[in-house]
């Protein structure tokens, strides 16, 4: 493959460049917006600008030796939506993922090193067993805590937990032990 | 792997588990908090990079498929942040963390969300077309030369891009036409190929989701050049959402010149020589 990764764009940010932070909305904006589509419903849109300003404000967090900047903008995403949930209560209810019409929006992580990762992690999921892979997407993918998917799937929620931890601890394995993805994300 | 849940070790990745996928409350983080006081190899976000990266590759098609998507009120809403954090010297510290919220613009000009696929096509159905295919495609005498069938899922990675593929000339975009297999009852949607790049993939709406240890969806691409008994084998895959799933094309021989894709219900992990019992869904390029 001949694309080249572009240039990451937080640093810039952190330096204050001017129209930085423009062009990390183009280029993010999909992916923070399909990612907040699956975890806030319809709140995704005051979701999206709240992420937006916390990877501003926490631009100099980046390190680019550490995980590719479409990873720490889909991380801190996920950390901040999953926080809003919180605190602001349940994502919409689970039978709405059968029957709701979403609609599913994203600008794919840019770059070799962005699709590499997430090459890894598919090949770390595809690994799995069925139903710990089930899981994992009913969590990941679908949203679902660990106690509506035991309800879901008449799991004990032990296992539930225990299957969550091994998918992700399996993404991990397989994502650390690739030269130049280092053993923790940067924060 | 075996976990010791009576470890304090095992009970601190437990922990860190459920907040990278649901979040701790208080307590539990009070708890993983202390525990990593006592365990400096691990941090707090250890599995927050997997969990993203997973999520990015259980959905990356359908995020690559409809990025143009993002409402255009949102998009301003975001240019109109942008410009106030880059136009104040003390941005940095008036939108620290914690103080996001007073910092949203409120989003008074909310749009109906656009359709992701267009409509002309998409609800199209030619019944005719399945019976005509179901007649055309009669099962092989003799099974066809074995190339060995590999399972593949929504999240096994081809270096594909939704958008080179679209943008590429000479792609086909050709709707799918159900049968009345229970499994095509609401579906819809539509196959992407383009023959130069030997690449597609394949947009379905209301395909209903498998389980796949019941029994996975696998493409057959009929080439005009082939005995039309012997189709390419396009991969095995699975569905996970009847909302939107888009799956890449695997095909696991040269097209020529391809003329009728389709879709069979077939055991899990696939088969070589299909017995067409049940066909789901067709796509012909003739109809186009």
């Amino acid at each position: 493959m001949d694309e080249k990764k572009p240039d990451p764009v937080l640093p810039r940010i952190a330096a204050g460049e001017p129209g930085a932070t423009e062009e990390c909305i183009e280029r993010y904006k999909g992916l923070v917006w399909w990612l907040a589509r699956q975890m806030a419903g319809s709140d995704a849109e005051d979701a999206v600008q709240e992420i937006f300003i916390e990877l501003w404000t926490k631009a100099d967090r980046y390190d680019p030796s550490k995980s590719s900047e479409p990873a720490f903008v889909a991380m801190i995403t996920r950390r901040r939506l999953i926080d809003r949930r919180r605190r602001i209560g349940r994502r919409p209810p689970i039978d709405s993922l059968d029957n709701e019409e979403r609609e599913i929006v994203v600008r794919a992580p840019q770059g070799v090193e962005a699709n590499a990762e997430v090459a890894l992690a598919a090949r770390a999921i595809n690994t799995l067993k069925p139903k710990e892979r089930e899981v994992l997407v009913l969590s990941l993918y679908h949203g679902m805590s660990h106690s509506e998917i035991a309800n879901k799937t008449s799991m004990p929620l032990g296992t539930v937990k225990t299957y969550v931890r091994r998918g992700l601890q399996r993404v991990r394995e397989r994502l650390t032990a690739q030269p130049g993805l280092t053993q923790e994300a940067a924060t | 792997m075996t976990i010791d849940t009576a470890s304090p070790r095992n009970e601190l990745l437990d922990l860190l588990a459920v907040q990278a996928t649901e979040g701790l409350s208080g307590e539990d983080h009070r708890r993983s908090l202390d525990l990593l006081g006592e365990h400096s190899d691990l941090s707090e976000d250890h599995f927050e990079f997997s969990a993203a990266l997973a999520q990015l590759a259980i959905g990356e098609y359908e995020a690559q498929a409809a990025q143009q998507d993002v409402p255009d009120s949102l998009s301003q809403s975001l240019l109109s942040l942008a410009a106030e954090h880059e136009g104040s010297s003390s941005s940095t510290s008036r939108l620290s963390e914690g103080s996001a919220d007073s910092n949203v613009v409120s989003l008074d000009q909310r749009r109906p969300r656009a359709q992701w696929f267009s409509q002309a096509g998409w609800w199209a159905a030619a019944a005719c077309l399945a019976l005509a295919v179901a007649g055309w495609w009669q099962p092989p005498a003799t099974p066809p030369p074995v190339d060995g069938t590999t399972v593949v899922t929504v999240v096994d990675k081809v270096p594909l891009t939704i958008d080179s593929v679209l943008q590429a000339p000479g792609t086909l975009i050709i709707p799918w036409t159900a049968t009345e297999d229970p499994t095509a009852v609401a579906a819809s949607g539509d196959v992407v190929w383009n023959n130069e790049l030997q690449k597609g993939f394949m947009r379905f709406r209301g395909l209903t989701k498998n389980v796949s240890t019941d029994f996975q969806y696998q493409l057959w691409i009929f080439d005009g050049t082939r005995d039309e008994r012997y189709p390419v084998d396009g991969g095995v895959f699975d569905v996970f959402s009847e909302d939107l799933a888009v799956v890449p094309i695997e095909a696991k021989l040269p097209v020529d010149s391809p003329a009728l894709f389709a879709i069979t219900v077939e055991e899990p992990g696939g088969v070589v020589v299909s017995s067409r019992e049940r066909i789901t869904l067709v796509a012909s390029v003739q109809s186009t």
